[in-house]
């Protein structure tokens, strides 16, 4: 019976534990679902950089600064340290002198470094100025420092009173006075009115007023030393002789960052090319442009821009100062397809523009006698404007983009790619799709060109189908990108056709989606 | 012909299920009631089942591996409209006491038992089974209804006594229920799948709740009350007579109240995608950016409450017709709440010895359908006994069974008075 008994028991056990579950429980599902949609219009394929005329056809557009001549390339006051001594003019000693006496009295002019230009006055837009004092005299003294012509009202002085107790040669009294900078006039004309960079100062220093005679021992030689410590000095209006140098430039702007600018062969009809300057400061010039180069890194290419005066050096006359208000003195020089090579310029799909040149201030001297100005908030400007209408004939003009596929989850695996494409360009695409390692994913995928009669824009469909396979999933999973390239090409090249605004793609995109469920 | 009349009103209303008095004890104890001087009874039954899942499609989810599509298909093609599907696992530890009276009545005494219970059941449409199971890609240009989806869970133990009659069984307990774990989700109308002809547009319409209780704990997280009882009764007793058992009983049938740290969890909202703006992705966003973002924008709300839910209890009855020496014929019937469906079963005992039991039963109802059965059970020397029995037997060797079951049954019989004549 024990033994009977015994097997049952086994049986049971058995029975209750062949549910022991070893593995997860998965499964695949399949699913399709929308992934994106939207309308494609040139501005959105340009990214903005263009505007529509008053036919209908849009235009790229592209407006570069080339340089706003700052302030701080013409001149500035930098970071100073003026230190002098000033004895009192006696000999011998010891010396009993009463208070309110006066020991020292000076008039001083200090030279304030300007990085080389002749400056007259400025207003200072921030800044400080510390003005330090050392006493080693055993005197009650009040030294009085006067700053000519620094205020913020011009013409009016900055005045500045120390108490210092008696000093010594091992143990010198000290006192300090901060001044804030900003919005003050400073004129540095010196005490003749005529010079450059002289800061015109006063020092008069006696013994305190309320002192008697026993307090105040002075032996002749004895000394104050002054410090003047200007710092971040910025500059919001200059006046004076800023030089004849020559300064250079050498800029690039990339186009096709905000216009993926494609390869491929692209004819372009009355494109046009501007430089313009916008003069508001008060020197004269002479500007010379050396180089417009347009570069495709990709093709390695590069072409110059040539054609009119655009190498010719141009002379920009000062601007007037009317009361705070400069005048404004422009000069153009405009290329079009008659005058220079943009058109071929643009046709070559410049990934970047390349400009070089060189500015120089008063090629004729300081024919102002000291008087050309700025204010910081109004400077010489110059800028480069490209446009290109979009009247063109394109033969395999390739777009490349990378796409983001960025899947944290090995839960989904796309399966395939459904696109619904309503094109209303007169142009014929060719889709590819690659891995970033160059595995192909879809190649030659046709998209018809659209029916548009004009700006009437009349699309037409298609359906493009890829099937990714689990191998190319997990190739763009892990490298997180899909490399899309569109190969246009217009009917007849190198016949031209119009692109209008009013032109479109519609696109929407479905994914097919096989899901893979699991349950630990 | 008096016999094949008999047979056939039996399997109108008469059946065997497991976790009823066994028929070895009624037969066993006599008019006298002092047969035994008390029973340890020890039981634990499992069951899965439904009207749609087969054993391929759920063994996965039991001991892992992959749910082949082969398998859910086959389960689609099997549906009709609305499937159900439920499961149960069980132990019980009851002691029949074995004193000589109860109240001034030889006949009663009382009987103590403890046990631990889970039960889940759910409900869900042909059509929605197929978009989670499968994907929306079969489901283009349609909207499939969610509503259908239901489903409740809940765990408790409980603790209680009763008295019983010691010449037929017959019983009536209470037992104080703690209620572990309460788990119930339903969605209601509009709740819906939508996908576009073209799928350029998915819809998820969803409205429902979800009732928890809060995270399963020692003490428990309700607390309540369950009877069961049954009453046994024989004609014509007698080993030369056709005796007939009768048994109407109820089972688990109780209520629990969950505390007030349980939560309804209330949604109504619908999220549409239609994939993210294509200049986006031209400037840079991710090709599958936002696609997982379902969760963000599902609106919810949640409140505590205390409340009343009844046990998954049953009303059942059952007939066993003494055919002949050793051949029984049985039926029975047994009546639960929705979503599972009245069980009718019909059946046939063998005794190849007076101690001993084979039997075999067809089913329908519950948690499936047609289902076959098979159990044995032997009373070993009058003391101790072993009940093994299986709903469904098919479930254990094909993979188109849609239930499996086992139930184990061991009991003691303590100081056997009357001598066994085996």
């Amino acid at each position: 019976m024990r033994y009977r008994v015994f097997a049952c028991l086994v049986v049971t056990v058995s029975l209750l534990s062949s549910c022991k579950k070893d593995e997860p429980t998965t499964w695949e599902s399949n699913w399709v679902a929308p992934l994106a949609h939207g309308r494609l219009t040139l501005s959105d394929l340009t990214a903005d950089n263009g505007y529509t005329d008053n036919a209908g056809v849009y235009h790229l557009y592209f407006e570069k600064i080339i340089s706003g001549f700052g302030t701080s390339d013409l001149t500035q006051i930098p970071d100073t340290n003026i230190s002098q001594k000033f004895v009192v003019p006696i000999t011998g000693g010891p010396f009993q002198i009463p208070g309110n006496t006066a020991i020292i009295t000076q008039n001083q002019n200090y030279s304030v470094e300007t990085n080389g230009t002749g400056l007259r006055m400025v207003k200072v837009k921030s800044g400080q100025m510390i003005v330090h004092v050392k006493s080693y005299v055993n005197a009650y003294l009040h030294p009085s420092f006067t700053l000519y012509n620094v205020s913020e009202v011009y013409g009016n002085n900055t005045d500045i009173d120390f108490a210092l107790t008696p000093g010594s040669a091992s143990a010198p009294t000290e006192g300090y006075y901060t001044i804030d900078m900003s919005n003050k006039y400073v004129v540095l004309s010196g005490t003749s009115g005529f010079d450059y960079n002289k800061l015109s100062t006063h020092l008069e220093i006696k013994t305190e007023q309320n002192t008697t005679a026993d307090q105040n021992t002075i032996y002749g030689q004895d000394s104050v030393r002054f410090e003047l410590l200007m710092s971040d000095i910025v500059i919001d209006y200059a006046k004076g002789y800023f030089g004849n140098d020559t300064y250079s430039f050498n800029e690039t702007f990339n186009l096709a960052e905000s216009a993926n600018m494609p390869t491929g062969l692209l004819e372009l009809d009355q494109a046009s090319f501007g430089f313009h300057v916008t003069h508001k400061m008060g020197f004269d010039g002479k500007l010379k442009i050396d180089n417009v180069m347009g570069l495709n890194t990709y093709m390695n290419t590069g072409v110059q821009l040539t054609g009119g005066n655009l190498y010719n050096p141009f002379f920009i006359t000062r601007s007037i100062d009317n009361g705070g208000t400069p005048s404004v003195s422009n000069y153009d020089i405009n290329l079009n397809e008659g005058n220079s090579n943009i058109t071929s310029f643009m046709g070559s799909l410049p990934y970047s523009v390349l400009f070089t040149g060189s500015l120089q201030l008063n090629p004729f001297g300081n024919v102002s006698d000291g008087n050309d100005f700025f204010y910081s908030d109004q400077l010489t400007e110059a800028k480069l404007v490209v446009d290109v209408p979009l009247r063109l004939a394109a033969s395999d003009l390739t777009l490349r983009d990378t796409l983001n596929v960025e899947v944290t989850t090995d839960a989904v695996r796309v399966s395939s790619l459904t696109l619904d494409i309503q094109n209303a360009f007169p142009m014929e695409w060719k889709l590819n799709l690659t891995t970033l390692g160059g595995a192909i994913v879809a190649t030659d995928l046709n998209v018809p060109s659209g029916n548009s009669i004009d700006a009437l824009a009349l699309a037409s469909s298609s359906t493009l189908v890829i099937p990714i396979s689990e191998a190319q999933w997990n190739a763009i999973k892990s490298e997180g990108k899909l490399i899309m390239q569109v190969i246009s090409n217009t009917p007849s090249f190198p016949q031209l056709v119009n692109l209008y605004n009013s032109y479109f793609v519609d696109m929407r995109v479905k994914a097919g989606v096989v899901l893979n469920a699991e349950i630990q | 012909m008096r016999k094949i009349i008999l047979a056939a009103a039996f399997i109108l209303v008469g059946g065997l299920t497991f976790a009823q008095t066994s028929y070895l004890w009624l037969t066993k104890s006599d008019t006298t009631g002092k047969v035994f001087r008390g029973i340890l009874d020890l039981q634990g039954s499992a069951t899965v089942g439904s009207t749609f899942l087969t054993t391929e499609l759920v063994k996965p989810f039991v001991v892992g591996g992959t749910v082949t599509a082969e398998a859910r298909n086959s389960v689609l093609a099997g549906m009709t409209d609305l499937g159900i599907l439920g499961g149960n696992a069980n132990v019980r530890a009851r002691y029949y006491g074995g004193r000589d009276s109860l109240f001034g009545s030889e006949m009663l005494d009382l009987y103590i038992q403890v046990g631990k219970g889970y039960f889940g059941s759910g409900r869900i449409s042909k059509d929605a089974f197929g978009l989670l199971s499968n994907g929306n890609a079969n489901y283009q240009g349609s909207r499939v209804p969610l509503n259908s989806i239901q489903g409740e869970m809940q765990g408790f133990q409980s603790i209680g006594f009763g008295i019983y009659d010691k010449r037929t069984f017959s019983s009536i307990g209470i037992s104080m229920v703690n209620g572990l774990t309460y788990q119930q989700f339903s969605l209601f109308p509009p709740s819906s799948f939508y996908t576009s002809p073209n799928a350029d547009t998915l819809q998820l319409d969803y409205s429902g709740e979800y009732v928890h209780s809060a995270n399963p704990r020692p003490n428990g997280n309700g607390i309540g009350f369950s009877i069961d009882g049954e009453y046994n009764f024989v004609r014509d007793r007698g080993e030369d007579k056709k005796e007939v058992w009768n048994t109407l009983g109820i089972r688990n049938l109780g209520w629990v109240n969950w505390n007030g740290q349980s939560q309804v969890v209330s949604f109504d909202s619908t999220f549409t995608w239609t994939g993210v703006d294509l200049n986006g992705i031209l400037n840079g966003d991710s090709l599958l950016n936002g696609t997982s973002g379902f969760a963000d924008t599902l609106i919810t709300s949640s409140q505590n409450v205390s409340f009343w839910r009844p046990l998954r209890g049953s009303f059942y009855v059952r007939s066993v017709y003494r055919w002949n020496e050793k051949v029984r014929l049985t039926a029975g019937l047994e009546m639960f709440a929705a979503p599972m469906k009245p069980l009718a079963t019909l059946g046939i005992m063998y005794m190849p010895k007076k101690n001993c039991i084979i039997s075999m039963n067809i089913s329908n109802g519950a948690y499936g359908n047609w289902k076959l059965g098979m159990g044995v059970q032997w009373l070993i020397a009058n003391q101790f006994y072993f009940g093994f029995q299986t709903s469904n037997l098919p479930g254990y060797f094909f993979k188109e069974a849609k239930e499996m079951s086992a139930s184990l049954q061991v009991s003691y019989l303590f100081k056997t008075k009357k001598k066994d004549n085996e």
